[in-house]
């Protein structure tokens, strides 16, 4: 087991690799800034949509300083990946009760027992303190604090709180610290093993390219029997078949989460069953290691710590990238877009809402002003004031538009536009009544119709700008994706490139 | 609505009106058609569910191995209990498996069973927030819920027992748990070990569960009344809700009615009064006398008449569309829209094209059979006029939703009747 030591990791320059990265935030940030969201023409933006854009563009422009602290946040994570540059980290992830604490204890033991050094640690606020205590172990949720184990010159182990654990800091406390391990250890009880959806908390790690190493722990059963009035218990290891139904079973759910999440199965190891009790109880001679699953454990170890170095050797150059993938695109991803998005189909419920309050508008006007004619007909025709009745029907007439426009778009609020529009120009005798009466409810309903039509088409045209630049940053944005995928892709295979300087003793 | 409605037919017109209830009628034709009690039992795969079923019902009925099974719903009838085996309560990559445990622990049980194995210490969250459900629901339906600790012969000592029954308690602590081994108590039956069957904690756990389901008929009662009564509840306040939109409608729809009316009489009033004045006036009526062919550019009085009575004619006819227009008759109901606009208009329709003579005018408008023809065909047009149309339908759509809920209230009544005699 204590073989895994012997692989080293080698070194590689990043600094090519992480300087487009950071051009990269530097471009988007000013990018973002230049394409706030326009709600020019004050007013005529109607309030819910206007509101929506506000927002966004708070969104455009604090975001910056959110990735920053986010970024710095992180630190914790990239001392300690600093702090055991020259080890491979393996973190040890798995539900409390696991079993996690006992198998790093004795992982510890056997390196100890081959005169390996072995050195605890556990970090607290954000400091690593070294101890020489084994971790606590318990029947019970133990583990509330993130600690680890040195284990001879190349390898650490990360152990975590336990997840989907009731206490909430626990869980955001491992979150912390996940990023700066380069492989992980699945442990799953065999009471119950492969709760694939235990690998929904993973999903971050396994996206980054970690190999997943499930460990079936406490594969052992308790049997008993009653001698002379006293209960006797003996502990053994489940049989070898029992095991292999359990790893198989491990291992298709385990694939078939994989698939499910997107992740490629490759990443997935066999499953090793193993009981630290048993091992312990039987003095951990090798034939009580072999038994209990440690030898294949060993093997497995040696196997992901392989397929780690890899990944190992990018890593501080994964690191920022991940602060890109997962803070400033996914924040961009699960906050921006979605909110461009509904301001998008609110912006289409405006349109529609308008193509159909243009024709009741024009009846309400139509049915608050032409009643109103014949009175003033009847009013002005002594004097054939015709200049005055005009001007009393564009009166009466701007009076109706104002007030039903405000109730059936008043959102938009728009100005009306604003003259005089001539009515009519003839004399008020020589057409006749009837005719005159024709003539005037005619251009009355033609100007209603031009009028609201007029109104409406100027809400369409500040929705279509807002529509405008919308698309504008919904481009930017596609734009900007693609060129940190481009990144990404230069990084992985510009590190492949370098051949791994590995020696295997 | 007739009194031979199937249940198939009251339930459809229950959900009908309460679309949300679908899950509670489902569950009051499970307690109608129940014979047996339902034992659901329930938990995470591999915690020793099917091997403790086994050991309750005394025979393999269940199968048991140390790897996922559980996945589709079991059932074994066995002496006056239904037992089922509900699938593994894991958030899987496989989903069909909670439609059955949906079915299994929410739709036909009477009692469940809660199944946590005592080596993996406190509860998880899927468990936890499952078991809280189930808590809240047995304060409500008063179905029970027994917690069992399974698996106790797994634990290395006596203290650890303590232990993991303390932090569960702790967790959700006004529920009591059963330590259970079906291991010990097979080996005690078989071997005859008085003390492995006693620490098995089976006789105990028997005992609850017979004294849980003697209290069965009780709970079926219950809850049969209590959803019952909820949907009767539900039913009334959506009768009630429904009443007071169609009350409030047709209160719009009359006052509208009322003010066109008052105008329409109005203006046809103040018609009467101006024809009549039209016609009243003194001197000759040459309006009869023609023209011959040598008048035909000369102003004649028989056309200064004519152009008199044609004048005050239209004023009365603009009168009239002012308030048609104010009331939203703008315009004939599509089906009588003709090709030329100039037609297309309600007066037209009603008054007609033709010349009006003296005593055309006076039958129109100053006689009341003339008015009252005018008032009643005005009308019909202005209950054809879109706004009043759309009115009217939403008038409509409102019925039809409070006859929903009222067929729901009868079809409610004969759940009750098929419930009884269940």
């Amino acid at each position: 087991m204590a073989a895994a030591d012997a692989l080293a990791p080698s070194q590689v320059d990043l600094g090519p690799l992480k300087q487009p990265l950071q051009a990269w935030l530097t471009e988007l940030t000013q990018a973002l800034a230049a394409h706030t969201i326009e709600v020019s023409e004050a007013g005529r933006t109607p309030p819910v949509l206007a509101v929506h854009a506000s927002q966004i563009n708070a969104l455009l422009i604090n975001s910056a300083p959110d990735w920053q602290r986010e970024w710095a946040a992180l630190e914790p994570a990239r001392h300690l990946a600093q702090t055991f540059e020259d080890r491979v980290m393996l973190l040890v992830y798995g539900k409390f009760n696991a079993g996690k604490s006992s198998l790093c204890n004795l992982l510890a033991q056997r390196f100890a027992a081959h005169g390996k050094p072995v050195q605890r640690f556990h970090v607290q606020s954000g400091r690593i303190v070294e101890s020489g205590e084994p971790l606590a172990e318990g029947a019970v949720e133990t583990t509330a604090q993130l600690q680890g184990v040195c284990l001879g010159a190349h390898l650490m182990m990360l152990d975590t709180p336990g997840l989907h654990s009731a206490t909430l800091e626990n869980a955001t406390l491992t979150q912390r610290f996940t990023d700066s391990a380069d492989a992980v250890l699945w442990l799953t009880s065999s009471t119950s093993p492969g709760q694939v959806q235990e690998l929904d908390g993973l999903a971050r790690e396994l996206h980054r390219g970690k190999p997943l190493l499930p460990v079936i722990t406490r594969s052992d059963v308790f049997e008993e029997d009653e001698v002379e009035g006293e209960i006797v218990k003996r502990l053994r290891n489940k049989s070898p078949a029992n095991r292999l139904l359990q790893e198989q079973d491990v291992e298709a759910r385990g694939q078939a989460k994989l698939r499910q999440m997107g992740i490629e199965e490759a990443w997935l190891k066999h499953p090793v069953s193993v009981s630290v009790h048993m091992t312990r109880e039987q003095g951990q001679t090798a034939q009580a290691l072999g038994d209990s699953g440690f030898g294949r454990l060993g093997s497995a170890l040696l196997d992901i710590v392989r397929s780690a170095i890899a990944y190992k050797q990018r890593k501080p150059a994964e690191l920022m990238l991940h602060h890109l993938e997962e803070h400033v695109l996914e924040g961009i991803a699960s906050q921006l877009q979605p909110s461009l998005a509904q301001l998008a189909s609110l912006l289409q419920v405006e349109r529609t809402r308008l193509q159909d309050t243009q024709p009741r508008l024009v009846r309400a006007v139509v049915r608050e002003v032409l009643p109103g004619l014949p009175a003033l007909m009847d009013r002005y025709a002594p004097e054939q004031a015709v200049a005055a009745l005009c001007s009393e029907i564009d009166q009466l007439l701007r009076g109706a538009l104002v007030l039903q426009v405000q109730q059936h778009i008043g959102d938009h609020a728009l100005p009306l536009a604003a003259g005089h529009e001539a009515v009519y120009d003839g004399t008020l005798d020589e057409l006749g009544y009837e005719p005159l009466y024709d003539a005037l409810a005619a251009h009355i309903q033609a100007s209603i119709a031009r009028q609201v039509e007029l109104a409406v088409g100027s809400c369409h045209r500040a929705l279509d700008l807002l529509h405008a630049s919308i698309l504008a940053l919904q481009t930017v944005l596609a734009g900007r994706k693609d060129q940190l995928m481009h990144l990404k892709r230069q990084l992985r295979d510009e590190v492949d490139r370098h051949p791994v300087n590995q020696t295997v003793l | 609505m007739n009194l031979h409605l199937s249940r198939d037919d009251a339930e459809r017109a229950l959900l009908a009106a309460l679309p949300g209830r679908a899950h509670d009628l489902a569950r009051l034709r499970t307690l109608a058609e129940a014979t047996w009690p339902v034992v659901t039992v329930v938990g995470k795969y591999n915690h020793g569910k099917s091997r403790l079923l086994n050991e309750m019902i005394g025979r393999v009925a269940f199968s048991v191995a140390d790897r996922r099974e559980t996945v589709a719903l079991a059932e074994c009838l066995h002496e006056g209990v239904c037992w089922l085996d509900a699938p593994g309560l894991d958030a899987d990559v496989h989903t069909e498996d909670d439609d059955h445990a949906l079915r299994a622990i929410w739709l036909q049980s009477d009692i469940r069973l809660f199944v946590h194995a005592a080596k993996e210490g406190e509860l998880d969250v899927a468990e936890y927030s499952l078991l809280q459900r189930l808590r809240d629901d047995g304060q409500r339906s008063l179905r029970q819920t027994l917690c069992v600790l399974s698996q106790v012969d797994q634990l290395a000592y006596e203290q650890q027992l303590r232990e993991v029954t303390a932090s569960i308690t702790a967790q959700l602590p006004d529920l009591a748990w059963h330590p259970v081994s079906s291991t010990r108590y097979r080996q005690g039956l078989e071997g005859t070990k008085p003390l492995l069957l006693q620490r098995s904690g089976m006789p105990a756990l028997k005992g609850a569960l017979q004294h849980a389901l003697d209290r069965v008929p009780q709970s079926r009662a219950h809850e049969t009344a209590l959803l019952l009564g909820e949907i009767r509840e539900e039913l009334q306040q959506l009768q009630t809700l429904r009443h007071g939109q169609r009350a409030q409608l047709c209160e719009l729809q009359a006052q509208q009615g009322q003010r066109f009316d008052h105008d329409l009489r109005a203006v046809l009033d103040q018609a009467g009064v101006d024809i009549q004045a039209l016609l009243e006036a003194p001197g000759p009526d040459h309006s009869l006398t023609p023209d011959s062919l040598a008048d035909q550019f000369k102003v004649t009085a028989g056309k200064l008449e004519r152009n008199r009575l044609q004048v005050g004619y239209s004023k009365v006819c603009i009168a009239i569309n002012s308030v048609l227009i104010k009331h939203g008759v703008l315009e004939l109901p599509l089906a009588q829209q003709t090709h030329m606009r100039s037609l297309d208009n309600v007066i037209v329709a009603v008054l007609g094209v033709y010349v009006k003579y003296r005593k055309d005018l006076q039958a129109l408008f100053c006689e009341d059979a003339g008015r009252s023809r005018l008032q009643s065909e005005f009308s019909r047009y202005f209950e054809l006029s879109m706004d009043r149309l759309a009115l009217a339908a939403r008038i409509a759509d409102v019925e039809a939703e409070l006859r929903t809920a009222q067929y729901g209230i009868l079809a409610l009544k004969i759940l009750v009747d098929q419930q009884v005699s269940a």
